[in-house]
């Protein structure tokens, strides 16, 4: 926390992003108190908003002049905590930076700034036949730095892949107000440092500048929904679409309670009566299209599916996917709060992690419903609670935990696209080793030597360090 | 095992745990002497030292399949299994790792990790960093550490399965791998194009761009050691340059690129021809080494953007900037701008590559690096050309892994270790 809001910090911000770029009154910065893990706020003590590279690099040596920790932040979409301020200080926002700067359909790439939202470049790439094949279920707000910050992920990563795979390069701001471009449209030798700062939730570098891959879009696309009567039999066929060689473009699995939160928020004509729903969709060319969509119902219908509804035409494709985007608005329906794990389990493992999540919710009296990446095995269990009541927010905490733990010892993973942020940082220890630990440290301290970047984020720090300890979660923290 | 020091100038140890491999660093950082690594030794001379004295790990003896989850699409193995040994344990579940790599009976995964070599399929599937989803390696202080893990989606942590891809075993010595493989495609395709001038493989690349799927496989091959080849339509032999296109899929998938593409070739007045599709073919393993040099040969990687690969192509020309007394045949990755051109013999002195080379292609935005061979003086400028602005930071990252810059010393393009 910062002491004071001193005049002369305020005048060589002022004078680098303007008074507009400014925000310190705490009522005008309660927006910036959180992202989407709304579990745990905290209210930054300046926001800046800057519009160039050089207004970054300039800010960050202000801050480092006046000694004040920053958190690089885009449109706050992050579903684990990864833009709170813990512990105060200077949220950078770069949202300001929209431009699309280049686009190479011949080298199939373009280059973006960091706070370009991401449905805009696909927006930018229509008729061309390209697209940006990173689709976060918010991709009509979140920005492709904070995807670049969280190697985002999103339903069509099961054949497109996340965000590193399509990031060519990036510019960055380090800790000292450095300038420094790694990677690009052509290969450069020496350490792949892009590699390693995507996802990296902006503790190495606040990313500024994106050099992303573009890919063909698909001549043909089928979309169907599959309805089955157990959630076992929806994923003993995910297990045998992937066992037949097929890679669908997407393979998404939502449950009874989803379903229900979905037909009474957009009245699509889903199944109430389904325990789940499989929402697959095969894309290619249009020769081979056909026999892989038939395929997969030949599956699905030995996994006894009680049901295959294939989307029509562009338009009802298009209404399935914003329904199963805007899952998180329905769940708003169910209760006054939620928050959503994201759990990785090997794909065989699938039926037993939704069971187990199943007799949990029974155990705790935690109502949770449940979408996944099923393809990937990753889950997202949405947990319902009132945040009004402190029981259930314990409780909730409590629960998400034991998933985690549980994706652990399936031989998963506690992250496979939100990011570790602070919601996550206690169970780092559980999934890596001491050692494994201390080289990630070692890595970030070599590249932001002084911590002032994401502090308290993604790794459990050996000593306090001066942030407070306020909430439970946050414990591994410290 | 007992370690014992160096009694000349190397030390050859060839190691069967990680273990092993942490017992031999911690013995060199003892004696402060160097650490060697050795996969299937068919990339030895990559980077700037040839011969590091001291100790010489061979992981060769890292060798065994630890967990294969076919139906998960996951494989975990040690860093020194050959690359053949994968394929042929992957074809008995009809899965691939779809790259081609030179001498794959030797060279190991660890290996191709460390030299991040992809190969012609990259065009359809990317390299290897892209693949390497887990990753267990022994840093410099000898201490064992790993990163990522054994699902195909994973953000937990710092992604050091993509920062170690490509170091060259100077962070550290990758000792296990978990690789995401892919389903083996029922149908694959070969077919040439022979290309009389630049300017034509320019606009059949140009039209490959709007084909309704990226090919798998887009290579141009340029010289008569490529063109005269065995697989080559006879049509095409002896042909300045070639492209070769591969497909990859269903048959029905197949049949309708393969349309696509004929189709756009026919605008530019260009004619493909079929060579021959399985992964035994000698034209895919000709390709696979088509990186790779022989004894007295030198090797050069140029990567630019791929529209500017047909202007570096020219300038190996008659009177073309990188001319040189023999012409090099030479293989592109045009999908990804990656060219390499194999020179009969090496220059006699650094100063051509110095002054000439690395100036023209970083004119064009571009890198270039010797892979192997060159001249005898062979120097950090020559052979990777000027230092990327991210230089200080990779040191202070080879620092942090690798405090004593015991790990390959040398080889890398860190200007002090």
């Amino acid at each position: 926390m910062i002491a004071t809001l001193s005049r002369p910090l305020l005048d060589a911000l002022t004078a680098t992003v303007g008074a507009n770029g400014l925000l310190w009154d705490r009522g005008d910065m309660m927006a910036y108190e959180c992202d989407g893990y709304v579990i745990e706020k905290h209210c930054p003590d300046i926001v800046v908003f800057p519009t160039t590279t050089q207004q970054v690099s300039d800010v960050v040596r202000i801050a480092c002049a006046f000694d004040i920790p920053i958190v690089a932040r885009g449109a706050g979409t992050g579903l684990a905590g990864g833009t709170l301020p813990v512990g105060g200080g200077m949220l950078i926002v770069l949202t300001k930076m929209t431009a699309i700067e280049e686009v190479h359909l011949r080298d199939r790439y373009a280059v973006v700034q960091a706070g370009v939202v991401n449905i805009k470049l696909n927006e930018r790439l229509k008729g061309t036949g390209y697209h940006y094949a990173p689709d976060p279920s918010s991709q009509g707000a979140c920005t492709i730095g904070g995807n670049t910050a969280t190697n985002s992920g999103g339903p069509h990563t099961l054949k497109y892949g996340v965000t590193v795979n399509h990031v060519l390069g990036v510019e960055v701001v380090f800790s000292d107000g450095s300038i420094v471009r790694t990677g690009g449209p052509s290969r450069t030798p020496g350490l792949n440092l892009t590699g390693a700062i995507v996802g990296s939730e902006g503790t190495l570098a606040i990313v500024t500048r994106v050099w992303v891959r573009l890919t063909r879009l698909p001549q043909a696309v089928r979309t169907m929904l599959i309805e089955y009567g157990s959630v076992d039999e929806a994923c003993r066929t995910i297990g045998e679409i992937i066992g037949a060689g097929i890679i669908p473009a997407a393979l998404e699995l939502m449950d009874q309670g989803i379903v229900r939160a979905l037909e009474a928020a957009f009245s699509f004509g889903f199944p109430l009566d389904a325990a789940a729903l499989l929402l697959v969709e095969v894309d290619g060319i249009e020769d081979g299209i056909n026999q892989q969509m038939e395929r997969v119902v030949e599956l699905a219908t030995e996994c006894k599916a009680t049901g295959v509804r294939h989307a029509r035409d562009s338009a009802e494709r298009q209404k399935l996917w914003k329904c199963r985007k805007l899952t998180g608005a329905a769940i708003g329906r169910l209760a006054p709060n939620y928050t959503t794990q994201d759990g990785v389990v090997p794909r065989s493992a699938l039926p037993h992690i939704l069971q187990y999540i199943a007799n949990l919710s029974a155990r705790s009296g935690i109502e949770i419903v449940n979408v996944a990446h099923a393809g990937d095995g990753n889950i997202h269990p949405n947990l319902l609670f009132d945040e009004r009541e402190p029981d259930q927010i314990e409780r909730v905490i409590r629960v998400g935990q034991e998933i985690l733990e549980e994706c652990l010892a399936c031989g998963g993973s506690v992250s496979g696209e939100h990011g570790i942020g602070v919601e996550k940082i206690s169970l780092m220890d559980r999934m890596f080793s001491a050692d494994d630990l201390d080289v990630m440290r070692r890595f970030r301290n070599a590249v932001n030597p002084d911590g002032r970047l994401g502090a308290g984020k993604m790794l459990p720090t050996l000593a306090g360090c001066g942030i407070t300890q306020s909430h439970p979660r946050r414990r591994g923290g410290l | 095992m007992t370690v014992q020091s160096p009694s000349t100038t190397t030390h050859s140890e060839i190691v069967s745990t990680s273990e092993d491999v942490s017992k031999i660093v911690r013995a060199a950082g003892d004696q402060r002497t160097s650490v060697c690594i050795v996969g299937g030794a068919t990339s030895l001379d990559y980077g700037l030292l040839r011969e590091i004295p001291g100790f010489r790990v061979v992981t060769t003896g890292l060798s065994r399949v630890l967990d294969y989850a076919a139906r998960d699409m996951t494989i975990t193995v040690e860093a020194g299994l050959p690359f053949q040994t994968l394929t042929e344990v992957l074809l008995e579940q009809n899965q691939w790792l779809p790259l081609d790599v030179p001498h794959p009976e030797r060279a190991t995964l660890g290996g191709i990790v460390a030299c991040d070599w992809s190969g012609a399929f990259e065009s359809g599937y990317g390299t290897i960093r892209d693949m390497v989803i887990g990753i267990s390696a022994i840093d410099g202080r000898g201490i064992r550490f790993s990163a990522g893990g054994r699902v195909v989606k994973n953000v937990a942590g710092y992604d050091f399965c993509k920062l170690l891809t490509g170091s060259l075993g100077t962070l550290g010595i990758v000792t296990q791998l978990t690789l995401k493989v892919q389903p083996l495609p029922s149908t694959r395709l070969l077919c040439a194009v022979g290309i009389e001038h630049l300017d034509q493989a320019e606009m059949c690349l140009e039209k490959m761009v709007q084909a309704l799927q990226q090919p798998a496989v887009l290579e141009i091959l340029s010289g008569t050691r490529w063109t005269n080849r065995e697989w080559m339509p006879v049509e095409y032999r002896g042909a300045p340059h070639a492209i070769v296109i591969g497909l990859c899929g269903s048959l029905q998938d197949v049949e309708g690129q393969q349309r696509s593409i004929s189709g756009h070739l026919d605008t530019v007045g260009l004619k493909s021809r079929e060579i021959i599709g399985s992964l035994e073919s000698s034209a895919l393993r000709d390709l696979a080494g088509g990186s790779a040099g022989a004894d007295g040969e030198m090797v050069l990687m140029i990567s630019v953007r791929p529209s500017k690969v047909v202007d570096v192509l020219k300038a190996f020309e008659n009177d073309g900037v990188l001319a040189s007394s023999s012409r090099p045949s030479i293989q592109v990755h045009a999908a990804s701008g990656c060219l390499f051109a194999v020179y009969d013999t090496s220059p006699a002195d650094a100063g051509w590559l110095v002054h000439t080379v690395h100036p023209f292609v970083r004119q064009m935005n571009g890198w270039a690096h010797i892979v192997s061979g060159g001249p005898p003086d062979r120097t950090l400028a020559s052979v990777w050309g000027p230092s990327p602005e991210s230089i200080r930071v990779m040191e202070s990252v080879k620092r942090a892994f690798d405090p004593s810059g015991i790990l390959n010393p040398g080889k890398f393009l860190y200007r002090s270790m």
